[in-house]
């Protein structure tokens, strides 16, 4: 595989959020608004690269009995390192603002999913190309979920005031808002694939169906 | 048999090094941590107490028992301020209570009139979006302009703070009128800040 299309399949093809439905917690807690969003995006980028990339190294080391036990206790240390020198060396300003989103880091499973699907396979380059890609692909459709319940519920964008005197509209801010929304994306997300495969001819497969993506079932018989 | 062994000692060898990366990483940052600590909870102070205060209390706020200004009655620090003159002119209550995704720290400064005169919560683990918005101070902007600029000293407003504590006396609140969405962060908010009033009690009538 090319090196552009590592890094790329996050954003769209593979989307996390969107096409691979990993995260989904992180994504409805905290897409209540694009800033919210943009600072988990980044959190959760900088711990997936790091965390595929030190498990694509010791991935040979690890017998793979108990390789899940080993990337949750990987993943941890490096979500606590990161939490320790974002609080010692980062300015006080960006430690406020980035800080409250790393415990919540722990909850995400893209980071082990990540680990499982890919890193634990192939080689250290193009897992830390993974990660950069899936954390992008992530922090774009939280961005845009965000970005949407945001507006619906204050008239605001990164909050900043768009439309002055928007009727507030609590029902957006709070997880049931962001199902909706989300629902209405993977919705058009699905229609726009569908109406893709007809123009070819073919039948829409959904990805989670014909298992090309995923590797978790193969290495049962391992 | 052999296999079991190997898989206890693979295991136990990840959790060896992470250990000690995380000990190294601890050991390495804690001077750091603690100076940046120390610079939030100053910044904090000067938030929270009158402008006219002349040395903000916290100069060796990590060192109470070295520093007659810092008072700790039932594990909340009281942070004492004094005009130029030297007269105590306010007094800022460090407390935490337990929220929702961990402790929530507050500072609460209290006038020489008994009255709060604001309350900041200077750290804590809620979930942005949700349980912040009982924590967190953000100002209104607005693309169009307009949209008023702070005046010096002035902290952003929030709601829930600002209704439910701000020019009110001292005293423990009963009330737990909270933001819908994050009643645990309130309620963290709530008992830190009636603890902050309770060692401030104590704190006078000791001084009387």
């Amino acid at each position: 595989m090319s090196v552009m299309k590592e890094l790329v399949k996050g954003i769209w093809k593979e989307n996390p959020v969107l096409v691979l439905m990993l995260g989904m917690c992180p994504t409805l807690a905290v897409s209540s608004s694009a800033k919210n969003a943009l600072g988990m995006g980044i959190a959760t980028t900088c711990v997936l690269a790091g965390s595929n990339l030190a498990i694509s190294l010791v991935r040979k080391a690890i017998p793979s009995k108990v390789r899940i036990p080993c990337y949750i206790v990987i993943i941890a240390v490096f979500v606590t390192i990161v939490e320790m020198l974002m609080n010692a060396y980062a300015p006080a300003e960006l430690n406020k603002t980035l800080g409250i989103y790393i415990p919540l880091i722990v909850v995400n499973c893209i980071v082990l999913g990540r680990a499982e699907a890919f890193a634990s396979k192939n080689g250290a380059f193009s897992s830390l190309l993974d990660g950069i890609g899936m954390g992008l692909g992530f922090t774009l459709s939280l961005m845009a979920l965000g970005g949407v319940r945001e507006f619906l519920s204050g008239g605001t964008f990164f909050e900043y005031e768009v439309v002055p005197g928007w009727p507030s509209f609590l029902l957006f801010k709070f997880p049931a808002g962001a199902f909706i929304v989300l629902a209405v994306f993977l919705a058009i997300n699905n229609h726009h694939k569908i109406r893709k495969a007809e123009r070819e001819g073919t039948t829409y497969m959904p990805p989670e169906l014909n298992c090309a993506r995923c590797h978790i079932c193969s290495d049962k018989d391992k | 048999m052999k296999d079991i062994l190997r898989l206890c000692v693979s295991l136990g060898l990840v959790c060896l090094v992470g250990a000690a990366a995380l000990a190294y990483v601890d050991k390495v940052t804690t001077e750091p941590r603690a100076a940046a600590a120390k610079a939030t909870l100053t910044d904090g102070l000067k938030l929270v107490l009158p402008p006219e205060t002349a040395a903000i209390a916290s100069n060796d706020a990590e060192d109470a028992a070295e520093n007659e200004k810092v008072i700790v009655i039932n594990d909340v620090k009281l942070y004492r301020a004094f005009d130029a003159a030297g007269k105590q002119i306010a007094v800022a209550a460090e407390s935490e209570a337990k929220g929702f995704g961990g402790q929530v720290k507050t500072l609460t400064g209290i006038g020489a009139d008994g009255r709060i005169i604001n309350v900041i919560v200077s750290s804590h683990s809620e979930t942005p979006g949700l349980g912040s918005q009982a924590t967190d101070r953000k100002l209104k902007k607005s693309i169009w302009g307009g949209g008023k600029a702070l005046a010096e000293g002035e902290l952003p407003p929030n709601p829930y703070l600002d209704g439910k504590y701000r020019g009110k006396d001292a005293k423990p609140f009963s009330s737990v009128d909270g933001v819908s969405g994050a009643t645990y962060s309130s309620t963290a908010v709530h008992n830190a800040v009636n603890k902050a009033c309770r060692a401030y009690d104590k704190f006078k009538s000791q001084a009387n």
